[in-house]
């Protein structure tokens, strides 16, 4: 075929043009890093990516989650424990007081103590969070949850909702125990319930009076348990946030691996393309100006 | 001898015309769109003798060019697709790179907006998380805005491409008329030689017609051509051009159409007319590209906004008042083709069930019809067009105001300006309604094992909330008859409830709905009893007064990011955003596809018919030998017919 001289040089430059553009994009490609720089690349795998992305980004969230019901629930155990320790010393007490040896002073005594204590045991049920929420007032997190009038009479405030955190995709756990359930159902050993501010408000009366009463000793026992119940609940739900955490820690791990694979670039094979698009480059070139040399008019 | 001398002649002046054609070719080597002349020699008229008949000599017939009507032809209509294809790979790569930066933008915004909802859900009383998360939510909206801003941005450039283009027309177009009158000028003075040089300029300005519109020509005896685009609308005629326009088009103000100047002075429009090229490229850019992406991204926005004002509504905020609205939320788009504007109103009516289509709906012999833009197909419409019975298709409602006429005619664009209008209209972090309005209690006297559930609403229209705001309408109480039975009591007054159903039956075993008699009791919300409550054991439902701390209502934002609420359900509001970029990608893909394939069939077809025109330097350079031989020989004929006239001389001289 005839070729004119114009089509000659085209040819020539157009494979120079095209061969420095597929350059310059292996350039981007190693200098970003990446292997899709537009979705048009690989419209497939841009997806993928973006989802794995969204995967990844989310788990992070439930972390975030996961860490946020830790630390209130650890808030929520030092508390009980602390409640544990107080029941614990006040059942010594009663112990104590229920020895017949005890002069009325002794016993006045010891009320003393425990209408001292009941108080920090107020104090302890009316517990706020960093965030200034009372730990056990159900959802109305703003309303003081335990009132006491001084003459017997303590109230709870709050009510029995119980907030949930999401710390996996179908996984939620309950943070916090609302304060009805803790510190209001103790049994009073006559088929109802009373509150623990009031078991122990009645022995302070019955020591006062010079009068113990040995049921004391049961309702103490079972606010005990009580605590024990709640503390024990407490435990699963932080162990399941430990076990979840794992989970979704080797799930964004693997995830984060699948998203690497499909848009991180194979360096070994971008160097390597790399160095064969310019040596592709180099030859059209060093070809152009042979070939631009050749003329008849060089021979006239 | 004369005769010698004047063969010697004619063969001298044939060869300088072949130099001079040579010396042509030569000079217009780069010339764009010369073809190679060459100029034919004929031997001259011989004389007679008895002996027979002796040659005069040579003389040059015509110079032609080197021209293949069918190769030309074929070049235009590649050139044109060629044209075509990369004009949208163009526009569409720069709607894919838009796209990937704001990946990154959008796709963050979505997911930090969904993360901030979490924190709230965490702390729902932590003023810090619920401030981020409105200014999340800002920032989303923003970059909704600004994303659209930017693709309609594209939008301009098609305008602007178009305005470039329509110029370009009326330059080229104006240019062969004027050739066309040259033309038929000359080649009638010089007796139908061809005006070669002329017919290349005019050739080119054709060829370079094919790259903007897909055009035809028509060759007229006189040597003129015609120029038709479309269906037979003529362009050039003869030696007159008619001139284009752009003007705005009445389906859409944003952007810009074609139309003729007719005789009359009206505007002919002849958008639909055009077709390939770089206008058919950009025409078919935005109805296929440009128009979706900008719908899609409107889906999502309006998805999201609605969906989350929804659940905002179901809420409660921190100061114990039921949600509004956090999001602003555009209207469809309807615009008048034909008929009264305002005469056919269209809202949602089911945003899941929404496309990114644009529809034409049109009143002809007594019906209303609605058609999608792209493929012109029937949507089928239930309802009667009524305020109160709406046409109902795709998730629109539409409503009829007047009595149409037979031609009525309206654009309906429902989520085109989805992302430009969205905007995030909630007042302040306190509004954020992250709980539900609605609790339940356990009476403290319960001795069985009994549970009720926190509660999740229903229906947030329900009287019961919407009576006095800030109450349940009313409260209730349960009541344990037996292990197998409860009543249902408005608590209203605690005194003395007021019974509204008896006797409903209860399994311990599997636990029940609250209100579980179809038609029977609906507040607007349900619960769920579980375990075995005791006779006498109660509960009790009220409003969530003073219940900041929790977290329901929150919660279920939050699941909106994942929820499958877009697309009839297929897709989530995530989802929607992403699709639109693999859509982008995907076309873009295949633009660029195409455009290379194009590419190498124009790269072919213009080499075939270089091979017939194209100037080789080499080719030129070998006649260049040839011709300068010839000449110097005619030029050794001269000297000959001299050296034989001096020998004649000498002798009758001696």
């Amino acid at each position: 075929m005839r070729i004119s001289t114009a089509q000659m040089y085209y040819k020539g430059v157009t494979a120079m043009l095209d061969k420095q553009a597929e350059l310059a994009k292996t350039q981007q490609q190693l200098a970003t890093g990446e292997r899709i720089l537009a979705p048009s690349d690989d419209p497939a795998a841009a997806t993928q990516a973006m989802q794995l992305e969204q995967i990844i980004e989310t788990t992070k969230q439930y972390q975030r989650n996961a860490n946020y019901a830790e630390s209130k629930l650890s808030l929520e155990e030092t508390v009980l424990v602390e409640v544990g320790n107080i029941l614990q010393r006040v059942r010594e007490l009663a112990v104590r007081a229920n020895n017949d040896t005890l002069s009325a002073g002794d016993r006045t005594a010891i009320a003393a103590e425990v209408r001292s204590v009941q108080k920090d045991l107020v104090q302890l049920a009316n517990t706020q969070d960093a965030n200034g929420e009372y730990v056990f007032a159900g959802f109305k997190t703003a309303t003081i949850p335990f009132s006491d009038d001084g003459a017997g009479n303590f109230t709870y405030n709050g009510d029995q909702g119980q907030r949930a955190l999401q710390i996996g995709d179908n996984r939620q756990v309950t943070i916090g125990d609302s304060g009805d359930q803790v510190f209001m159902r103790v049994d009073d050993g006559a088929g109802g319930f009373s509150s623990m501010f009031d078991v122990l408000y009645e022995f302070a009366t019955d020591l006062e009076a010079n009068a113990p009463n040995t049921a004391t000793l049961t309702k103490l026992d079972s606010a005990l348990d009580n605590v024990l119940t709640v503390r024990a609940s407490i435990g699963a739900r932080m162990n399941s946030i430990e076990n979840q955490r794992g989970a979704n820690d080797s799930f964004s791990l693997l995830m984060e691996e699948n998203r690497s694979k499909l848009r991180d670039l194979d360096y070994a094979e971008a160097v390597s393309r790399f160095e064969q698009q310019m040596l592709a480059l180099q030859a059209s070139q060093q070809s152009f100006i042979k070939i631009e040399g050749l003329s008849l008019f060089n021979y006239l | 001898m004369a005769e010698l001398l004047n063969i010697g002649i004619s063969g001298l002046l044939a060869y300088q015309r072949s130099l001079n054609t040579i010396s042509q070719n030569i000079a217009n080597v780069n010339t764009e769109g010369y073809s190679r002349q060459t100029t034919q020699l004929q031997a001259t008229v011989p004389q007679a003798y008895g002996f027979g008949f002796q040659g005069t000599g040579v003389e040059v017939s015509t110079i032609t060019r080197s021209y293949d009507a069918y190769l030309e032809t074929n070049m235009r209509n590649t050139t044109s697709s060629q044209a075509e294809f990369e004009s949208f790979y163009t526009l569409a790569s720069q709607l894919d790179n838009l796209v990937a930066d704001a990946d990154a933008g959008m796709s963050t915004s979505l997911q930090r907006f969904f993360s901030a909802m979490q924190d709230v859900a965490d702390a729902p009383t932590d003023p810090a998380a619920r401030q981020v998360l409105l200014s999340e939510g800002k920032q989303l909206s923003k970059q909704f805005n600004e994303l659209a801003g930017w693709i309609e941005n594209t939008r301009d450039y098609v305008n602007t491409q178009m305005n470039t283009a329509v110029a370009d027309i009326n330059r080229i177009t104006t240019g062969i008329a004027e050739l066309n009158q040259r033309i038929v000028l000359e080649q009638g003075r010089s007796g139908g030689q061809p005006a070669n040089d002329l017919l290349d300029q005019r050739d080119r300005l054709i060829l370079e017609l094919s790259g903007l519109v897909n055009v035809t020509t028509l060759q007229q005896d006189d040597g003129a051509v015609n120029v038709l685009v479309g269906k037979g609308q003529a362009l050039v005629v003869g030696s007159d051009a008619l001139q284009l326009e752009t003007v705005v088009e009445a389906s859409d103000p944003n952007q810009l159409g074609i139309a003729m100047r007719s005789g009359g002075g009206g505007l002919i429009p002849i958008t639909d007319q055009m077709s390939g090229g770089l206008i058919g490229g950009v025409l078919g850019f935005r109805e296929r590209m440009l128009d979706p992406t900008s719908n899609a991204l409107g889906l999502t926005a309006i998805g999201i906004a609605s969906f989350f004002n929804e659940q905002q509504r179901q809420g409660m905020d921190l100061n114990g008042n039921l949600g509004v609205d956090f999001f602003n939320v555009s209207s469809p788009q309807v615009l008048s083709i034909n008929g009264t504007p305002g005469n056919v109103v269209a809202s949602f009516d089911d945003v899941s069930q929404l496309t990114n289509l644009d529809y034409t709906i049109q009143y002809d012999a007594g019906a209303w019809t609605l058609r999608r833009n792209d493929t012109g197909q029937v949507v089928p419409m239930t309802g009667s067009g009524t305020a109160a019975d709406p046409f109902i298709a795709d998730g629109l409602a539409l409503e009829v105001t007047a009595a149409p006429v037979n031609g009525e005619t309206y654009q309906i664009r429902p989520t085109r300006n989805g992302a430009r209008d969205i905007a995030m209209i909630l007042g302040s972090a306190v509004q954020i309604a992250a709980a539900a309005p609605v609790r339940s209690l356990a009476g403290a006297a319960n001795t069985g094992s009994g549970n009720i559930s926190a509660g999740e609403i229903t229906d947030i229209n329900n009287a019961a909330f919407q009576t006095t705001p800030g109450q349940l309408s009313p409260p209730l109480l349960v009541q344990f008859t037996g292990a197998n039975s409860y009543d249902i009591y408005d608590n209203s007054n605690p005194a003395s409830p007021v019974l509204l159903e008896a006797g409903i039956a209860y399994d311990p075993a599997t636990g029940s709905d609250l209100f579980p008699t179809p038609g029977g009791l609906d507040y607007g919300y349900s619960m769920r009893i579980t375990g075995a409550p005791q006779a006498g054991d109660t509960f009790t439902t009220e409003y969530n007064t003073g219940g900041i701390g929790d977290n329901r209502n929150a919660l279920a934002l939050a699941n909106l990011a994942a929820d499958k609420v877009l697309a009839g359900g297929t897709a989530s509001i995530v989802d929607s955003y992403r699709n639109l970029v693999v859509d982008v990608g995907i076309s873009t893909r295949q633009a660029e596809q195409n455009s290379q394939a194009q590419k190498r069939v124009l790269d072919q077809v213009t080499a075939s018919h270089d091979a017939k025109s194209g100037v080789n330097l080499d080719e030129e350079a070998a006649n260049l030998v040839r011709f300068q031989q010839a000449y110097a020989a005619a030029a050794q004929v001269i000297s000959a017919a001299s050296t034989m006239f001096d020998t004649l001389l000498r002798v009758t001289t001696r």
